[in-house]
C-alpha cells in the first residue's frame, strides 16, 4: 500500500506545488457536510444514511453538461450512450434503464412508451438537488424503481431577496451552452425562471477502428440542439401551508449518428417534453399533508431517410399523489398515499389510442429511535386498468453503532410493468404483446456508513453489499413471422459499491479534497429466452463491467479550485455469450474554476479539460468518443 | 493523530482503486495492427454470412476448412483487425476477389479469395443484398433508392452504373447474357423477378404469380429454379387475415418463361432455396416461423409433405465438395450453430459460427 500512497503525494505536489503536506496546518476550516432537508414526505421517508446526495460543487461543475455526465464521473451508477448524440442508458445493480426511476421533484418521468429517461438530455442546471438511492425502492416509487432510483429536485429559497446569474459556456466541437436564471424569495414567495440554450455540432475526430489503416474520420450527423425554460413558484399560504408549481418546457433536436461500421445516416430525432407539477402541502407537529399534481407531455419524432419512415409518438402522464404522514410520538409515524397514475398515447406503430390507468395505495411505518434506530416498512397496492397486483413491500433498518458509524439494511420486492411499447407495439415483424406480465425483483443490501465532521477533516463513506433478482425480464423473441416480447428471464446480481467524499483544510484558505466510487457487480442470466442459446446462461449481462470506478483529487486555494477527475470502466462483454468485449478504460479529466465577488455581484470562471491523455475508448461497441477536448465558460451573479 | 491515521489510510485506499486500475491499460495500436497474410485457403472451402445484430457492427464470416472439417470464425475481424459492419447479407466468390455485402452498413467490403485481406471498401450502396460477377463487372441488389442493381467495375471497384428493378431485390443469377433478380418485396409485395439483358441494361420483367420471389439456383436442366416465399397477409392492425401461398417456380432461360409451377405451401413460408452437388435434388427451408429443410427432385410437380430435416434454421446451404447440407441456426444475439446433415437428412455434427448466420457460399464451380 506504501508506494501507491507516495504516489498520490507526489500527484499532490505536482498539482499544487504545495510541498509541506506534512506540515500541519494551524488554522482552522470548518467544511460543512451537505446536508439536504427533503421537503417531500416520500423522499424523507425513503432517504437514509445510505442514500447519496450529490454536492453543491459537483453540481456547479457539471452545470452546463448533461446529467448523465455527471452521473458517470461521480457516482457508482453505469452509463451506457449510444454514442455522442445517442440514447444514454443508465443501470443500477444489474437492471437496466427500465429499472431506475428517474424523479422529477416526486414524479416518475421515465417516458410511459419505452420506460426509459433520456439523461443526456437534461443539463444540470435546470436542477438544484439530485440523489440517489441505490436498490429497489418500488412500495414508496411504484413501478420501474427496481434497481435504484435517481432524485431531481426543485428547491425554494425564501428570504433570499432578488438573485440574478447569466451564464456563457464555449466548448470543443462546436459546443455553446447559455443559462439565463433570475429569483425573487421572501417570506412568502420564492419565483425563479431559467431560461436556456445549448447546441453542440459533436463533430469530433475519432480514430476509426472500423476502416482499414485506422484513420481519423470526422464524426458526421451527431449534432444537438436543445432549448427550454424552467419556471417556479412557490408560496406559503400560511406558515403550515404551501403551493408551489413548477413547468419544465424542452425542445431537443438531434442527429442520430450511426456506429464507424456503417458509412453513412441522416437519422434524426425531435424530442418535446412539456411538464407541470403543482403540489400543496401543509405541515404540523404531529401531521403533514401533501397533494400533488404532475402533468407530463411527451412527443417524439423519429426520422429516418434511409429507410423512408417518419414516425411520431406521443403521451400524456398524468400522476396524482395524496399522502398523510402522521406523527403518533416522536419515535412512531405512520404515512399513508394514494396515488392515481393516467397515461394516453398516441403512436404510429399503435392501432388505438392506449390508455393505462393505475391506482395504488401505500402505507409506511417509521420508527425513530433517534440516534439509535431507525426502521420503516413500506407496503404497496396496485391496480392496473383494474386489475389487482401482487402487494410490494419494503423494509429498511439503521442502526447507529456509534455516532459516527451505522449499518443499514434494505429488503425490498419490486416491479415493473410493461411499458407501452411492449404491449401495443404494432408493425412489420414486430407485435406488441398485451398479455405481459410485471417483470418482479427482489433486492437485500447491508451497508455501513462512516460519518464524521470535524474542524479540518469531514469524511463521509459508504461501502454497501447488495443481492438482487430480477424475475419474469421481458425479452423480444421471434414467434412466427413476429418478434412478440414475452417474460421469460431471470436475472441474479450480487456486488459491492464504494464510496467517500472527504475534504481536508489545509491552511484557513486551502483545501485538499478527496471523493471515490468504486463497484463489482456481478450480474448473471440464470433463465434464458426461447431464442437463446444455452451459451449465455450464466454470463455476465452485456455491457456491464465487473468494475467501475471513479474519483476526484481537489485542491482549493481561496476562490480557485482544482481537480482531478479519473473514471475507470472494466471489460465490458458486447454478447451475451461472452464473446465479444470491449477493453477497459480510463479516462482523466481536469477542471479549474475561479470566484470572484464584490459586494453583491460575483463572476465565475471556470476552464474544463476533458480526456486529457486521449484515451480511444468506446462505451459502446463501435460509437465513437471524442479526444481531448475543452470546455471555457463564465458566469455572472447578481446577490 | 488518530484522526489525522485514519484520513491518510482513506486516502491511501481509494489510490489504490484508481491507481491500481490505472496501470493495467494497453493501447489500442498495439493490439489491432493487422499482420501480413498468407493464403490460408479461403478460396476452397465453405464462407458463412453471420449478419450479426442489427445496431451492433457485429457481423462476421465463418469459415469451414472442407479437409480439416473444422470452423475458423471470425476470418475477416482476425486478418484485418477490422470489423466486418452491420447485417453481413451475403458472401460471395468472385473470379479473383471474395464480395461481401454488409447490408445495414451500406458497403460492400472487397477481399483477397484466399487470404481474406481486405482490398477495397466500396460504400454508398443502399442496403446491399447479393452480388454476381460477369465480365468484370459486379452486379450488386439493394433494396434502397426502390430497388435497384449497381453494377461495379471490378478493376477499379468503383460504381459505375446502376439499373431500376423491381421492390425488394435480391438473388442475382447471371445465365449466358442475362442477368436474373428476385424481387423479394422487401417489407412489401412483388411478383416478378427482373431481366437485365447485360448488352444493353434493358430490364424486362416475368411476372411469376406468386409473390415475393427471393431466392434462385440452377437445377441439371439448365433451369432457373425461383422460390416464391408468399406471404403473410395482415389487416390494418397487423392482424393475420390470410396468406400469399409459397410456390417453387422453374423458368426455361432461353424463352424466359414458366414451365412449371409447383405449389409448396398455402400458409408456410420458406426462404432459402439450394441445389445438390448433381444439381438433381433441390432444397428449401429456413427463415423466420418456418420450420424444417424439404428435399424435392429437380424435375417433380409437386411437394413432399415431410420435411427431410426437422429444425428451426435461419437459413442453410448445400456444400458442392461434399453434398452436405449446412442448417444454420441463430441464438438470438449470440453466437449460433452449423449442423452438418448429410444429404438423406443424417445428422454429421456441429460447430459454433458467428451472429445470425443467414446462409453462404461454398467452392467457386463455374460462373456463379
Amino acid at each position: 500500500m506504501m508506494p501507491y500512497f507516495k504516489q498520490l503525494l507526489i500527484w499532490i505536489v505536482i498539482l499544487t506545488g504545495y510541498r509541506a503536506y506534512a506540515q500541519l496546518p494551524d488554522s482552522i476550516i470548518v467544511l460543512k457536510q451537505v446536508e439536504i432537508r427533503a421537503s417531500r414526505i416520500l423522499e424523507k421517508q425513503s432517504s437514509t444514511r445510505s442514500t447519496q446526495k450529490i454536492d453543491t460543487f459537483t453540481l456547479k461543475t457539471y452545470s452546463t453538461n448533461s446529467i448523465n455526465e455527471l452521473l458517470s464521473k461521480s457516482t457508482n451508477i453505469t452509463i451506457n450512450q449510444y454514442g455522442a448524440s445517442g440514447l444514454s442508458s443508465v443501470s443500477m445493480r444489474g437492471g437496466n434503464a427500465n429499472h431506475t426511476a428517474v424523479l422529477w421533484n416526486g414524479f416518475n418521468i421515465q417516458d410511459p412508451l419505452n420506460g426509459e429517461f433520456n439523461l443526456a438530455l437534461s443539463t444540470v442546471n435546470i436542477i438544484d438537488e439530485m440523489s440517489i438511492n441505490y436498490g429497489g425502492n418500488s412500495a414508496l416509487y411504484g413501478s420501474g424503481a427496481v434497481g435504484g432510483s435517481i432524485e431531481l429536485s426543485n428547491k425554494a429559497l425564501y428570504n433570499s431577496g432578488f438573485k440574478a446569474s447569466i451564464s456563457q459556456s464555449i466548448g470543443s466541437f462546436g459546443k455553446l451552452s447559455t443559462m439565463g436564471k433570475i429569483s425573487y424569495g421572501n417570506e412568502k414567495l420564492f419565483i425563479r425562471t431559467r431560461l436556456f440554450r445549448s447546441s453542440i455540432k459533436n463533430d469530433f475526430e475519432y480514430k476509426n477502428f472500423a476502416k482499414n489503416g485506422f484513420p481519423m474520420d470526422t464524426l458526421k450527423n451527431s449534432a444537438i440542439e436543445q432549448y427550454g425554460l424552467l419556471q417556479e413558484v412557490n408560496y406559503k399560504i400560511t406558515k403550515k401551508q404551501e403551493i408551489s408549481a413548477q413547468i419544465w418546457l424542452q425542445n431537443n433536436e438531434r442527429e442520430l449518428a450511426p456506429n464507424m461500421t456503417v458509412t453513412n445516416g441522416y437519422a434524426k430525432q425531435y424530442d418535446k417534453s412539456y411538464r407541470m407539477a403543482t403540489t400543496w402541502n401543509r405541515k404540523s407537529q404531529k401531521l403533514d399533508l401533501e397533494v400533488k399534481n404532475g402533468a407530463f407531455y411527451s412527443q417524439i419524432q423519429y426520422i429516418s431517410p434511409d429507410i423512408n419512415l417518419d414516425v411520431i409518438h406521443t403521451s400524456f402522464n398524468n400522476i396524482t399523489d395524496a399522502i398523510a404522514n402522521y406523527k403518533f410520538t416522536k419515535k412512531h409515524s405512520t404515512l399513508f398515499g394514494i396515488n392515481n397514475n393516467y397515461v394516453q398515447a398516441e403512436s404510429d406503430n399503435f392501432n388505438n389510442i392506449e390508455k393505462l390507468n393505475k391506482t395504488a395505495f401505500f402505507l409506511s411505518y417509521k420508527f425513530d429511535l433517534k440516534n439509535k434506530i431507525l426502521l420503516t416498512s413500506n407496503v404497496r397496492s396496485e391496480t392496473v386498468n383494474s386489475d389487482f397486483k401482487p402487494l410490494t413491500y419494503g423494509l429498511k433498518f439503521e442502526y447507529i453503532i456509534l455516532k459516527k458509524l451505522s449499518i443499514n439494511t434494505n429488503i425490498s420486492k419490486n416491479y415493473r410493468t410493461p411499458n407501452f411499447n411492449d404491449l401495443y407495439w404494432i408493425g412489420a415483424y414486430a407485435k406488441g404483446n398485451p398479455d405481459l406480465e410485471d417483470e418482479e425483483g427482489m433486492s437485500a443490501d447491508l451497508g455501513l456508513n462512516y460519518e464524521i465532521a470535524f474542524d479540518k477533516l469531514s469524511i463521509n463513506t459508504n461501502i454497501t453489499g447488495y443481492y438482487s433478482q430480477f424475475n419474469n425480464l421481458i425479452h423480444w423473441q421471434p414467434q412466427g413471422n413476429f418478434w412478440t416480447p414475452e417474460n421469460k428471464k431471470l436475472v441474479k446480481t450480487k456486488g459491492i459499491e464504494f464510496r467517500l467524499q472527504s475534504a481536508y483544510g489545509i491552511t484557513k484558505n486551502m483545501s485538499l479534497f478527496l471523493n471515490a466510487n468504486y463497484t463489482y457487480t456481478d450480474s448473471k442470466l440464470k433463465e434464458k429466452a426461447d431464442n437463446e442459446s444455452d451459451n449465455v446462461l450464466n454470463k455476465q449481462l452485456i455491457y456491464i463491467p465487473y468494475y467501475q470506478a471513479n474519483g476526484l483529487l481537489g485542491f482549493s486555494y481561496k476562490k480557485l479550485r482544482a481537480d482531478i477527475i479519473l473514471k475507470y470502466v472494466g471489460q465490458r462483454y458486447t454478447t451475451a455469450d461472452n464473446n465479444n468485449w470491449l477493453d477497459k478504460y480510463i479516462t482523466t479529466d481536469l477542471n479549474i474554476s475561479y470566484t470572484y465577488n464584490y459586494k453583491d455581484f460575483g463572476i465565475n470562471g471556470f476552464i474544463k479539460i476533458n480526456n486529457i491523455f486521449n484515451t480511444e475508448y468506446m462505451v459502446r461497441e463501435w460509437y465513437p468518443t471524442p479526444l481531448i477536448n475543452y470546455e471555457i465558460g463564465l458566469k455572472f451573479m447578481y446577490n | 493523530m488518530n484522526l489525522k491515521f485514519n484520513f491518510l489510510m482513506m486516502l491511501a485506499l481509494a489510490s489504490v482503486l484508481l491507481f491500481s486500475a490505472c496501470e493495467k491499460e494497453s493501447t489500442k495500436e498495439d493490439d489491432k495492427k493487422p499482420p501480413v497474410e498468407e493464403d490460408k485457403g479461403y478460396s476452397e472451402g465453405v464462407l458463412i454470412a453471420n449478419e450479426g445484430s442489427f445496431g451492433a457492427g457485429n457481423g462476421s464470416i465463418s469459415y469451414f476448412d472442407n479437409d480439416k472439417k473444422d470452423v475458423t470464425n471470425k476470418i475477416f475481424n482476425t486478418v484485418n483487425n477490422l470489423p466486418l459492419g452491420d447485417v453481413v447479407q451475403s458472401v460471395y466468390r468472385g473470379e479473383t476477389n471474395t464480395y461481401i455485402c454488409v447490408n445495414a452498413s451500406n458497403k460492400l467490403e472487397v477481399v483477397n479469395s484466399k487470404t481474406f485481406e481486405t482490398i477495397a471498401t466500396i460504400s454508398d450502396l443502399p442496403l446491399p443484398r447479393y452480388a454476381v460477377e460477369k465480365d468484370g463487372k459486379l452486379y450488386v441488389s439493394c433494396w434502397g433508392n426502390g430497388g435497384q442493381v449497381k453494377i461495379i467495375d471490378v478493376a477499379s471497384n468503383s460504381i459505375t452504373d446502376s439499373i431500376m428493378v423491381g421492390t425488394g431485390p435480391e438473388a442475382v443469377i447471371i445465365i449466358e447474357n442475362n442477368l436474373y433478380v428476385a424481387n423479394s418485396g422487401g417489407f412489401a409485395l412483388d411478383s416478378t423477378i427482373s431481366i437485365v439483358d447485360l448488352s444493353n441494361n434493358n430490364v424486362s420483367t416475368v411476372d411469376l404469380g406468386a409473390y415475393n420471389p427471393s431466392s434462385m439456383t440452377i437445377n441439371a436442366d439448365n433451369n432457373l429454379c425461383i422460390l416464391a416465399k408468399g406471404s403473410v397477409i395482415y389487416d390494418a392492425s397487423w392482424n393475420i387475415i390470410g396468406h400469399n401461398p409459397s410456390k417453387l417456380i422453374i423458368i426455361s432461360p432461353t424463352a424466359n418463361t414458366i414451365s412449371t409451377t409447383v405449389d409448396l405451401f398455402s400458409d408456410k413460408h420458406p426462404a432459402h432455396l439450394a441445389i445438390s452437388k448433381n444439381k438433381e435434388s433441390i432444397y428449401y427451408g429456413g427463415g423466420y416461423g418456418f420450420d424444417g429443410i424439404f428435399k424435392i427432385d429437380y424435375n417433380a410437380t409437386t411437394a413432399p409433405s415431410m420435411a427431410l430435416i426437422s429444425g428451426m434454421f435461419y437459413g442453410f446451404l448445400v456444400n458442392n465438395t461434399s453434398d452436405n447440407i449446412f442448417a444454420l441456426e441463430a441464438a438470438g444475439g449470440s453466437n449460433g450453430k452449423l449442423i452438418r446433415y448429410s444429404n438423406d437428412g443424417t445428422k454429421i455434427d456441429e460447430f459454433e459460427v458467428g451472429i445470425f448466420p443467414n446462409g453462404g457460399t461454398s467452392k467457386r464451380i463455374g460462373r456463379n
